[in-house]
């Protein structure tokens, strides 16, 4: 599992998340996924697009993040995952309470609907 | 029989493993799994079920199903049909049913969202049959899904 910062702007933090989200790639990846994203000015877009497996350790990390930045009032939103990670997101429910876009523009505009304290 | 994990003399292919309570060996494990299965030419959804369900219930038996700290095995085992892939997993850890494991409360908001619980529900949804059978001393899960379809 890997992390890559795509790009970093006054408003956002677009990450991707490249490999396997399960439990040894959670351990390998959390602390540095939560050191980039979790700021309380800019909204988180993570591309699950090279994610190849999602367990609930991933779904777990996706979710403490988006609470974290949630409580700032800023937004976390994933985009482009495939459709078996699509699966995953949705059989554990996650897709309920974070945003899932199928692009970086709609990514974007699900982030502007949320507030910055 | 669909699910019911019965006659030998229908399995194509058989896979089986013994892995010790030890996250290091799942992961070893489920590697192996992958790769068997890929071999097998099992389409991609059927071994992402298998997948999934190594890291969760196996995963859940080596984290909380012991109250000793001493080494303790594991059985995995793949059958495959022409119709039907079969898991059956095996423990000796405390009793465990999976099949009745409570569904984790919807919640209204991100703020009230539990951390975690997740991960069985996720396995339900995957499995067309689950079947759970303590025999003495032992947790036996029997899990199954149509080849096709």
């Amino acid at each position: 599992m890997e992390l890559q910062v795509i790009e970093q702007t006054a408003a956002f933090t677009h990450v991707a998340l490249v490999g396997r989200l399960d439990t040894p790639g959670v351990d390998r990846v959390e602390t540095r996924f939560n050191a980039a994203l979790v700021n309380p000015r800019r909204h988180a877009i993570v591309d699950l697009s090279a994610v190849e497996f999602l367990s609930s350790m991933g779904v777990r990390m996706l979710l403490a993040a988006a609470k974290a930045l949630g409580r700032s009032g800023t937004r976390l939103v994933l985009v482009a995952p495939r459709p078996l990670v699509e699966g995953a997101l949705r059989h554990s429910a996650i897709d309920e309470l974070i945003p899932v876009r199928a692009d970086l523009a709609a990514a974007r505009e699900a982030c502007l609907g949320a507030t910055p304290a | 029989m669909p699910g019911r994990h019965a006659g030998l003399s229908d399995v194509d292919a058989r896979l089986d493993r013994t892995l010790r309570n030890d996250l290091g060996e799942l992961a070893a494990v489920a590697r192996d799994v992958r790769a068997w299965l890929q071999q097998a030419g099992v389409a991609e959804p059927l071994s992402h079920a298998v997948d999934l369900a190594l890291e969760e219930l196996v995963g859940n038996t080596i984290r909380y199903g012991y109250d000793d700290g001493d080494v303790h095995r594991i059985r995995v085992q793949l059958e495959l049909t022409a119709d039907e892939l079969r898991l059956t997993l095996e423990d000796d850890g405390r009793p465990f049913d999976p099949t009745r494991a409570p569904e984790p409360p919807r919640p209204r908001s991100l703020s009230e969202a539990p951390p975690g619980g997740r991960g069985i529900p996720m396995v339900r949804r995957l499995f067309h049959d689950m079947r759970y059978q303590r025999a003495p001393g032992a947790n036996r899960l029997a899990l199954s899904l149509p080849r096709r379809g």
